[in-house]
């Protein structure tokens, strides 16, 4: 009778559901859970709930992507590629002198021009970590401010505070720091010699910290026992796998632009190469992201060292974020919405010479980020072929620019449609810098109005720029808080790296020079004492000086304060009507005069509604107008650097997503 | 110490009865509920477990008792020994019986042996394996095949 009822035909499908779920439980390979779900409509529907209570249960969190507010440079916005409502608030901490440096388990590494690195948790009520500051010696601040390529955390600092570790890629030669949680310092890993640096990406894998550097050399150490005994001997390196002796990157005669290190969702460790393509236009290298190629690195589960390597068309199945953040994976499974077996990524190349806030082409551009302003946009996604980024600061704008040859650059202004007379009126205050500042002898007398564009009429305090005539410009109309952002963004314009050790200079000297107008125009009238007046104003206020001036260049990538940076342009029917407005600010640059690869304009614009394009060689390239809200950006690149319960990249349309089998050419 | 040395009776579908020892009865967190409401004085009986089923289940709780002392390694490798010993319709009534005893380390064990099985099998050959049969019409089976598309072109 036993026998009987044992060897009777069993129905699998009468099992009860939990002893289902329980199946799907214990197959931890996403693809077999997935070809189980197809057995039958039993199956099928157990497998959903077992999806159902995964996600609900899920450490495994889908990364967010960081857009800064219009409104405001301490409220962010999250871009969830998940959910339907898309996009939520977030409070940041000031981001003015900060950099996103990082972003690991919901935490978010930041730098400062000193070498701090801080982690705070927009994500929960919990206090920011400082880390200790990185050396000065080993970090040169002067020359790399705020470069920490990446930061990957061990461990979450909420779950485990005492044991945490942090490892850093640092300036200028992308080495390893190490950091555990409650020691006084960094461990710096080959501090004093040259023999292991570039590296590109960190992982922590099972008590090894796993380094790869250019020409794909993998390295790791024993991560146990780093500064448990106080001392800060640093560990030593494994070598795993270089180039040198599989030779492959040179047989093929390309290597890698950016490597990272990943974990999938099944454990396997996978090296991801990023391959751009670069092109010259005009002299100048634009870069996009060419392809992917992945390799699956094999490794022995007791000493952690290589067993093999070998090309995959497969991360698991897994989608894969790359980019600035820590490189991290999420299963299929997890995340429905995504494309499965593909990669996220953000352009996070820089050049090796000199940091640069630039380049992020590759994330904003997208289509689906409907809520950037159109305008941004084409900004970002015009062609012009130079690494371009633009920045708002209240109603400031930062054009960056590099290029060769010779260029005609400049700013071109418009007041659109003043909603009152009194908006027809125009400040410009262009701030310039070069990134490689000993050739820029020349470059002083930066910027001058062009006749030909120019509707309205001129104040300018230079010495270069002759005053046209002000006839009856009453400039007592104008109240002084309409000029007191000038103070702020001074203060907030502070990236001189070698004024640490100095004190910035008084940066009231816009609104002083406003202030003093006034004063003249509430005295006297008529436009040629106005000029003479102003000339003589220009001498005696020293413009210019809200920047700390650099007049011999000696000091290595300072600021040059754009003398003559401040003017005034007014409209010929100023307090009449609501005409247009239209200046023009060009600046001529010859590429093989200054050498300089890279410059920045920072344009401050009184008006509350106004067009700001970038020209080029007489041309608009970009245009951006402001709305009534201030626009507002936090500083650097912040911008698309990306966190969340990990950072995402959303990628452009075109290049993006690339799935994998499809992407290899 | 009277109390660990208690037996619990449990009585099978097809009338088998089994002395067990409280230690052991208790690895069921169904009979350890009873104990603890005081209402396992009498036989338990267990009408979806047939003798043979029963039998092994004490058998693996004994093991499991037993070796409460021996290391874990040690309990794996027997645990191993245990359930490969089990022919699939075996494996189906001890996962039902350790679902309704509340078993959970066998429970576990058994569904992970049912997860060996599977992994690395095509749709089809589980449902050979399992004899289940396929009740989804082609078109339905095409949807659901295309929405997960990235695990049907999985290729090492």
């Amino acid at each position: 009778m036993i026998s009987d009822i044992t060897n009777s035909e069993v129905d699998w499908e009468c099992l009860p559901d939990l002893c289902l779920l329980k199946i799907f439980e214990k197959i931890d390979v996403p693809i077999s859970q997935v070809q189980l779900s197809t057995v039958s409509k039993r199956w099928y529907s157990s497998f959903n709930t077992f999806l159902d209570h995964r996600r609900r249960s899920s450490t495994n969190m889908i990364p967010l992507l960081l857009i800064p507010s219009k409104k405001s440079s301490t409220k962010g916005k999250l871009y969830s590629l998940q959910s339907k409502s898309k996009v939520s608030e977030i409070e940041l901490p000031e981001l003015h002198t900060f950099r996103f440096c990082g972003s690991c388990y919901g935490w978010l590494a930041t730098v400062d021009q000193s070498g701090i690195i801080t982690l705070s948790n927009p994500f929960k009520e919990v206090c920011s970590i400082s880390l200790p500051q990185i050396d000065t010696e080993v970090f040169d601040i002067a020359n790399y401010p705020f470069t920490v390529p990446k930061v990957v955390l061990s461990e979450d600092p909420l779950l485990y505070p005492d044991s945490y570790v942090v490892t850093i890629i640092y300036a200028p030669f992308h080495k390893l720091a190490v950091y555990r949680s409650g020691q006084q310092d960094w461990i710096y890993i080959d501090r004093d010699e040259l023999n292991e640096w570039s590296f590109k990406d960190i992982i922590f894998h099972k008590n090894f910290v796993y380094a790869i550097k250019h020409m794909n050399i993998l390295l790791s150490f024993d991560v146990n026992g780093i500064g448990y005994d106080g001392t800060s001997k640093s560990p030593k390196w494994n070598k795993l796998l270089g180039d040198e002796q599989d030779n492959f990157v040179y047989v093929r005669k390309e290597s890698s632009d950016q490597i990272y290190l990943v974990k999938s969702s099944m454990g396997n460790l996978y090296s991801i190469h990023k391959y751009l393509d670069f092109e010259r236009k005009v002299g100048i290298e634009a870069h996009s992201t060419k392809r992917f190629r992945v390799f699956k690195l094999i490794l022995d589960e007791g000493n952690g060292n290589l067993l093999g390597k070998k090309e995959v068309q497969h991360i698991d199945g897994d989608i894969v974020f790359v980019g600035d953040n820590k490189t991290s994976a999420v299963s299929a499974l997890d995340f429905p919405e995504g494309q499965p077996n593909s990669i996220y990524f953000t352009d996070d190349y820089f050049y090796w010479d000199a940091y640069q806030p630039s380049g992020p082409r590759d994330i904003v551009t997208s289509e689906e980020i409907d809520y950037l302003d159109k305008s941004l946009r084409s900004l970002l996604n015009n062609g012009i072929g130079i690494s371009f980024g633009v920045y708002f600061i209240g109603f400031s704008l930062l054009f960056e620019f590099a290029f060769g040859e010779t260029e005609d650059v400049g700013i071109c202004a418009e007041i659109v449609k003043p909603e009152s007379l009194r908006q027809n009126l125009l400040i410009l205050k262009v701030l310039w810098r070069c990134l490689i500042p000993q050739e820029l002898m020349q470059l002083q007398n930066l910027f001058s109005l062009r006749p030909d564009r120019l509707s309205g009429d001129v104040m300018s305090l230079s010495n270069y720029i002759s005053l046209t005539i002000f006839d009856s410009l009453p400039l007592h109309v104008l109240q002084e808080d309409e000029f007191t952002y000038y103070d702020r963004l001074d203060y907030e314009w502070s990236p001189e790296p070698s004024s640490l050790s100095k004190p910035q200079p008084k940066l009231t000297s816009a609104t002083g020079v406003v202030r003093k107008f006034q004063g003249f125009a509430t005295q006297k009238k008529g436009c040629m004492e106005y000029q003479e007046v102003a000339r003589e104003g220009s001498r005696v206020f020293s413009y210019g000086t809200s920047l700390q001036k650099d007049p011999t260049c000696t000091s290595p990538c300072s600021w040059l304060a754009g003398d003559p940076s401040l003017f005034l342009i007014c409209g010929k029917t100023y307090l009449k009507d609501h005409g247009k407005l239209e200046s023009w600010l060009v600046a001529r640059f010859d590429y093989y005069q200054t050498g300089y690869r890279l410059l920045f304009f920072y344009v401050d614009l009184s008006a509350p509604r106004f067009e700001a394009c970038c020209t080029r060689n007489g041309n608009k390239v970009a245009k951006m107008r402001s709305s009534k809200r201030c626009i507002s950006m936090p500083f650097y690149r912040d911008y698309e650097q990306c966190i969340g319960k990990y950072p995402l990249y959303i990628p452009d349309k075109g290049t993006g997503v690339l799935q994998i089998s499809e992407g290899i050419i | 110490m009277a109390s660990t040395l208690k037996k619990i009776i449990l009585k099978s579908c097809d009338g088998k009865i089994l002395e067990v020892e409280e230690a052991v009865a208790v690895q069921s967190q169904m009979i350890k509920n009873m104990i603890e409401d005081d209402c396992a004085n009498e036989e338990i009986p267990l009408p979806d477990i047939t003798g043979e089923i029963l039998s092994m289940i004490i058998e693996y709780c004994k093991m499991h008792v037993d070796g409460e002392n021996n290391s874990n390694n040690e309990l794996i490798a027997r645990d191993a020994d245990f359930i490969t010993r089990v022919d699939l319709n075996t494996l189906y009534y001890l996962i039902v019986a350790a679902n309704f005893l509340n078993v959970k380390s066998l429970l576990d064990l058994t569904c992970q042996r049912v997860a060996d099985i599977i992994k690395g099998k095509s749709p089809e050959e589980i449902r050979l394996t399992f004899n289940i049969k396929n009740d989804f019409t082609p078109e339905e089976e095409e949807e659901i095949r295309k929405k997960n598309a990235w695990a049907f072109d999985y290729k090492d």
